[in-house]
Order: C-alpha cells, then sequence, then structure tokens
C-alpha cells in the first residue's frame, strides 16, 4: 500500500492506495499532481528515520509520501 | 430639515504606510501618515491639492494615542447626514456621532437577556472545547509525523530536550554542516546552525505557509535542510548569535 500525507491545519490527511487499484492510483496521481502545482513539496520517505527525497512525479510503488506546503522565510 | 442617510464611506482606503479619509465635511481625501497624523487632526486649515479647506465641523474627540486608530478605522459607528443646509453651501457629508442611551429594561427583559446571553456562553463553550480536541489530534498526528522521520539519535535527542541535530552535506563544497532544530517553543527562529563545537552561531527563521500544527512546521524544516541545503539558506532568514 502506498500512503500519502499531506501536512494540512489538522496535522496531515492520509491518502492510501493500493498499486493494483487503477481508481486509487488515479485519485492519488490526481491528489500529487493538483499539490505539487499549487507548489506543495513531494518527498518519499522510504522507511522510518530515512532521510526525505524530494520527487516531482508520482510513482504508484512509492510506499510513503510526505507533501508539506511551500516553506517562507519568517 | 430634510436628511437622507448614507452609509459611511463613501470612499476609503488605507495601508500600512498612508491612508485616506473623507473629511468630515468636505467630500475630500486627505492623506497623512502616523506620525504627521495628529497635526493633520487638529490642525485648522489643510491643503488638498491646490485648495486649502478648513475644517469647520465637530469632530470625533481623539487623543494623541487614539488618533491614528480612530483615522483609519471604525467607520462603522458613523453615519453621514446630507442636509439642506450643507447641500445649500455646497457641502458634501456631514457627520453626527452616534448617541448612546442607557437601555431600561424590565425584569422579564432581563431574565431573557441573561438566558440569551448563557445559551451563547454555552454554545461558545461547547465550540471552543471541539476546537481544542481537533486542535489537539492534529497536534498529535504532526509529533507522530515527526518522529517517524527521526532516527534513532535523533529520537533519543528529542525526547530528552526537545530538540534534534540535522547534519547535512553542503553539496556546495561538501563539507557537513550541523542544524539544531528546536520543538519546545514556537517556529520563530527555531533552526540553530552549530558550529565545530556545538554552539549555536545563527538562528533561521523559516516555517510553512498557513496554520500548521508546530510539529508539521518542524518535520518539513527538516526535510528541506536534508534535500535542499543551499535552498534552505535562500529561504529563511537568519540571525548570528554570539558564539
Amino acid at each position: 500500500m502506498g500512503e500519502l500525507r499531506v501536512m494540512d491545519g489538522m496535522g496531515d490527511t492520509r491518502l492510501m492506495w493500493d498499486p493494483n487499484n487503477a481508481e486509487e492510483v488515479s485519485n492519488a496521481r490526481r491528489t500529487f499532481n493538483d499539490l505539487t502545482k499549487k507548489g506543495h513539496i513531494a518527498y518519499e520517505v522510504k522507511r522510518k528515520g530515512g532521510v526525505g527525497e524530494r520527487i516531482r512525479t508520482f510513482d504508484p510503488e512509492m510506499s510513503k509520501v510526505i507533501l508539506t506546503p511551500q516553506l517562507v522565510g519568517g | 430639515m430634510a436628511n437622507t442617510y448614507y452609509s459611511w464611506p463613501f470612499t476609503s482606503a488605507t495601508s500600512t504606510a498612508t491612508t485616506n479619509r473623507i473629511d468630515y465635511w468636505w467630500q475630500q481625501n486627505t492623506t497623512t501618515t502616523a506620525s504627521n497624523v495628529w497635526q493633520t487632526w487638529t490642525s485648522p486649515v489643510y491643503t488638498t491639492g491646490n485648495t486649502n479647506y478648513r475644517q469647520t465641523t465637530e469632530r470625533r474627540p481623539a487623543t494623541r494615542d487614539t488618533v491614528w486608530t480612530i483615522w483609519n478605522g471604525d467607520n462603522a459607528v458613523y453615519r453621514t447626514v446630507l442636509s439642506d443646509e450643507a447641500a445649500a453651501r455646497g457641502m458634501q457629508y456631514q457627520v453626527t456621532l452616534p448617541s448612546f442611551q442607557p437601555v431600561v429594561e424590565t425584569e422579564e427583559q432581563r431574565a431573557e437577556r441573561l438566558e440569551a446571553e448563557r445559551i451563547r456562553r454555552e454554545e461558545y463553550a461547547a465550540k471552543e472545547a471541539e476546537r481544542l480536541k481537533l486542535k489537539a489530534a492534529a497536534d498529535a498526528r504532526a509529533k507522530e509525523l515527526l518522529t517517524m522521520l527521526l532516527d534513532e539519535e535523533q529520537q533519543v535527542e528529542y525526547e530528552r530536550q526537545g530538540s534534534f541535530v540535522v547534519k547535512v552535506r553542503d553539496p556546495r563544497d561538501q563539507r557537513f554542516r550541523s542544524f539544531r532544530i528546536l520543538c519546545t517553543g514556537g517556529v520563530a527562529g527555531n533552526v540553530r546552525e552549530l558550529n565545530e563545537e556545538g554552539r549555536a552561531i545563527r538562528s533561521g527563521c523559516i516555517h510553512l505557509r498557513g496554520p500548521q500544527p508546530n510539529h508539521d512546521h518542524f518535520a518539513a524544516q527538516k526535510l528541506l535542510l536534508e534535500d535542499d541545503l543551499p535552498e534552505f539558506e535562500r529561504i529563511a532568514n537568519w540571525s548570528r548569535m554570539a558564539a
């Protein structure tokens, strides 16, 4: 199962998909594309404690993806 | 005398630097700044373009401390009156200040009012309790996400002292650099770059756009630091610290 975790005001919203389920993959891909177009940054995290790797395209074989809003200087 | 009432304002504009206000008597925009507003307010004559205007109507009482606030807003309490006299004199607006009268209520009315206030208090308390419950859940999710991103050493540090160190290789010169992300306070300036002795030499202020639980900010700071140090340094605002 793949998992998108989208940071938002509620902590994060999770979206899971089965790579063998075309509808779930399509839904996850659409969410990924919509948010990255809006400026969210996507990181794939391959293991607990691992470094996130920035990704720009959706791959249904990914296991865990974190989408963060843009960072700005304070 | 027939009076026609208009809602305030006919035109208005504000900014942090200057503000426009419709003069109470003349339909003119007057521009002033926070540092000059008292002089403008009290001056009997002011100039707009090439024309001088004399202030001829009563003004809302103001002091040096309150004048800027009054100048900028609180328009809702005013109504403007176009009177025959004003029209005849070519004037556009005249302001009447609202008059407030003490409310006299019967025992029954008082009881109704108190009951309505009690209901509103209860509704507010229920909404606030729900908001706090959602916030606590959001905070818990954000904290869980952050801890998922920490390695064992960072996890121990985080649990022990509420912060953790991120070591990254600078792609520009290949040397390792260390940053401590403080997680116990807010998100303002909570990223500290450390020197070789582990002392903070500067603080960086960088945070997510929009309202988020604090731990989401910390997680996003870690992710960007590790992924793209030059970009992180470019976005953050840095302040030097005594080493």
